[in-house]
């Protein structure tokens, strides 16, 4: 199920919430979660509700009886790498396979086998919420005994799909405080702007956007220098108010149910160097990044080389993470020598004036998403030669209508606020024009959901 | 003020606004689902033929239909009317029409009319993927094609439906759709037919670059077939199905024959044959071997697509009963298009027309 759909925002939102305290008067409240968030996991296809089932029964299982080894004073490295293995080989099989089969064959100059395997939506997300639980009870830093709880944490919709990837620490507590079980209505009043916020800014920005994004990178498409420059901008706008929309509505309506889940993003296109980008962008990620893979390979701790090699590996990665294909790795590579850039930039000494880091940054971030967003390289060449005019210096031919021009000139200041829509929602007054902007984002949303376009971060 | 009223007030108020739209969407009624208009002219809005084709099917008077994909989306009733005799034809299509989006929407059409024919057009490419493929990447919009009006709130508040409303209601003619109910779905105004438009941007190896079909297997196709078809024609006896062939560029032969999909093709087309054969409803005109329409490039706008002046004619053909296929005769049309098929060579072809397209240029400079 979507957030931007009417099924979800008219009937599953609205009785998952209510029916959340109605059951917390009879101690099963979290209980009425974990059934809605798996009816919302199979609303998209019934038939991989037994992968979400079983990945979350293994890794508890798994997770238990490291819990309990490693409090015997027992050793748990052999269960931890088992465990993690497990998670591994769900995320490789069902979203690596045929990346690998097809660069093998293409190795041995054979045809690629078509596996044909079709990638479970969020399942990104929930095993790597699940390895960081395994590591985390491996350093007796997270136990959950309580399956209901634990499943409660892997599965709760509002981050199911597409994150924010969460701490097991950050969460359970939450769940478990008495007093969270009752509504608090100053929540449910900022939890319902940051949604309306959010749905305003998937449905009516970044989906008004994609229209240009799509003809840009169509394969038919052979774009100049003006349809180029066009499709990028947008596609850099698309891209943050997407995900950042999910986001709010993930916040937001985790907030209405007294849950505070953690921030993703913080204003990263006002940011003026990588480092600090990467610090407001998909912060839960770049955690997990941090935390499992940058640090435990050594990160800073074994000299400039290999920390270098660390941020580039740690980015390729993360880049993988996102898809299996080169794109997404070449991006990975660029932003991690990026930040490797950036770092020894730093050792000079030389402040850049702030508009020129800022516009660094930005440009340097506009030409990273194209490799995240082209298809393929061939695609991603052909933009980048479009953009430094190798198809000749014509202007745009999409003919965008003038309110997609006026959406992306908006979006672009929102963008550089000062002010994110976390902190708008969280500072508001409740007077009048903020009910009649929250009423007018509702309606507005709600209507303009009727072609629910996927959330882009859904296909990682 | 309150966070409790602050709540109440943005629900109360959001709930308004979807409420007036809702009102406005139905009242208006721009894809004609609830009435045939009567106090503005009929709109027929191309990009939304799923959409508002149902509502088309329950509420028009016509007692003969043309279903098919946008190869026939430039037949016109009137046409039609005038090859077959009595009768009022309304055309149905639907671009990169699926063998199910046919079945759904010749379901909601013979469950509300008495239908004496359908033109139904077969293209092998409608029956690739799942049975319940649609041809578009945004599902079929199934609320528009059941009879409760209560789901249709996608269609009621909908900001695309109230932008079409308040065109409507402020007289404002965006482009994008037509008001001739003669020829809704007609697009080859705005089109040029010649060799040269065949073969700009064509790939002589890869031929299927532009369309981008997917294989098929004839498993596949027979599942689609078997779910898609049949059931159609024993629920409705009374009604007679013409089956037709379009007559695709030779290309497309090359084509399928580029992609191992040759065999399949012509397999299917004969199964499909022989399975009709015990439908006393059932007929079928083939026009993919017509050798001296589908190598008169001049008639095509690309490897597929032909010209009103080829569907007239074909129209013509089909009311005077030529061009029959029965399992009779079918191996022989078969074994036509397979000697075509391997007879050519795509990119002599293709080099030949460029030559020629070259030569046109260069005269019309002069």
């Amino acid at each position: 199920m979507l957030f931007n759909s009417y099924e979800f925002l008219l009937f599953f939102l609205p009785a998952s919430v209510a029916g959340y305290f109605f059951f917390n008067r009879f101690r099963a409240g979290n209980l009425w979660l974990v059934a809605c968030s798996f009816f919302f996991y199979a609303w998209w296809r019934v038939n991989f509700l037994p992968l979400l089932l079983a990945s979350i029964a293994v890794n508890f299982a798994v997770g238990r009886t490291i819990v309990h080894r490693a409090a015997m004073g027992q050793a748990t490295r052999a269960l931890l790498v088992a465990g993690i293995a497990f998670n591994l080989m769900l995320l490789g099989y069902f979203k690596y396979a045929g990346f690998f089969a097809a660069n093998v064959a293409l190795l041995f100059g054979a045809p690629a086998p078509a596996l044909d395997v079709i990638l479970p939506i969020g399942i990104s997300f929930f095993t790597f919420t699940q390895i960081a639980f395994l590591v985390d009870a491996s350093h007796r830093k997270a136990a959950e005994p309580n399956l209901v709880n634990y499943a409660l944490f892997v599965s709760y919709f509002p981050h199911l799909l597409a994150g924010p990837i969460l701490h097991h620490r950050e969460m359970m507590p939450q769940f478990a405080d008495r007093t969270n079980k009752r509504v608090v209505w100053e929540n449910v009043a900022r939890g319902l702007a940051l949604l309306a916020i959010g749905l305003g800014k998937k449905v009516l920005i970044a989906d008004e956007l994609a229209q240009v994004v799509n003809a840009g990178y169509s394969a038919l498409h052979v774009p100049g220098f003006g349809d180029a420059w066009l499709t990028v901008i947008c596609y850099t706008m698309q891209i943050y108010f997407d995900f950042s929309g999910y986001t709010d509505m993930a916040l937001g309506m985790a907030l209405m149910m007294n849950i505070r889940l953690p921030q993703n993003f913080d204003s990263p296109y006002r940011q003026r160097n990588l480092r600090e980008f990467w610090r407001h962008w998909h912060i839960t990620l770049m955690r997990f990044l941090r935390d499992y893979v940058y640090i435990p390979i050594g990160g800073s701790r074994k000299g400039e080389a290999f920390t270098a090699f660390a941020l580039v590996f740690t980015f390729a990665l993360g880049g993988l993470w996102h898809g299996a294909n080169w794109t997404f790795v070449l991006w990975g590579v660029a932003n991690g020598v990026g930040l490797v850039i950036v770092r020894w930039w730093g050792r000079t000494g030389i402040a850049l004036p702030a508009i020129a880091a800022w516009a660094i940054t930005f440009a340097f971030t506009n030409f990273a998403w194209v490799l995240f967003r082209a298809p393929d390289l061939a695609t991603a060449r052909s933009m980048f030669g479009a953009l430094a005019g190798r198809h000749g210096f014509g202007g745009v031919t999409f003919a965008p209508t003038h309110y997609t021009l006026a959406v992306l000139g908006i979006a672009c200041v929102l963008a550089v606020l000062p002010r994110n829509s976390n902190r708008i929602t969280g500072e508001m007054s409740f007077g009048w024009h903020w009910q009649a902007a929250t009423a007018l984002l509702l309606a507005t949303g709600i209507l303009s959901v009727g072609n629910p376009t996927e959330f882009l971060y859904f296909n990682f | 003020m309150t966070p409790v009223a602050f709540i109440r007030n943005s629900l109360i108020g959001a709930a308004a606004l979807l409420a007036t739209a809702g009102v406005i969407d139905y009242e208006v009624d721009p894809f004609q689902q609830y009435r045939v208009p009567t106090s503005y002219t009929p709109r027929f809005y191309h990009p939304y033929q799923r959409h508002e084709n149902p509502g088309l099917a329950r509420h028009y008077a016509f007692d003969r239909a043309v279903v098919g994909s946008s190869f026939f989306e430039n037949i016109s009733a009137s046409e039609v009317d005038a090859a077959f005799g009595p009768g009022k034809t309304m055309n149905f299509c639907l671009s990169a029409m699926t063998a199910y989006d046919a079945r759904k929407l010749l379901e909601v059409m013979l469950a509300s009319h008495r239908v004496k024919q359908v033109i139904y057009s077969v293209d092998y490419n409608a029956f690739s993927g799942a049975p319940n493929r649609t041809g578009l990447p945004e599902p079929l919009p199934a609320y528009l094609y059941d009879s409760a009006i209560w789901n249709d709130y996608p269609y009621l508040l909908s900001i695309l439906t109230l932008r079409k409303s308040a065109d409507i209601l402020l007289g404002r003619h965006e482009p994008g759709y037509s008001t001739d109910a003669d020829k809704p779905w007609y697009w080859a105004k705005d089109e040029e037919f010649s060799a040269k438009s065949v073969v700009q941007h064509l790939d002589p190896d890869n031929l299927n670059k532009r369309f981008a079909q997917p294989p098929r297997t004839m498993d596949g196709m027979w599942k689609s077939f078997e779910v898609n078809v049949p059931p159609l024609l024993e629920a409705h006896p009374e009604t007679e199905f013409i089956f037709v062939w379009p007559p695709y560029s030779l290309l497309v032969w090359m084509d399928f024959r580029q992609r191992n999909q040759l065999d399949v093709s012509l397999d299917f087309k004969r199964r499909f044959v022989q399975a009709l054969a015990k439908y006393p409803n059932a007929r079928i005109h083939e026009f993919q071997a017509r050798t001296e329409w589908i190598t008169n490039f001049d008639e095509y706008r690309d490897i597929y697509h032909f010209s009103p002046k080829l569907s007239s004619q074909m129209i013509r053909d089909i009311g005077a009963n030529r061009e029959r296929e029965t399992a009779a005769n079918v191996e022989a049309y078969i074994a036509r298009i397979r000697a075509m098929a391997l007879a050519h060579d795509p990119r002599q072809v293709i080099d030949e027309l460029q030559g020629r397209a070259d030569l046109e240029r260069r005269r019309g400079r002069m």
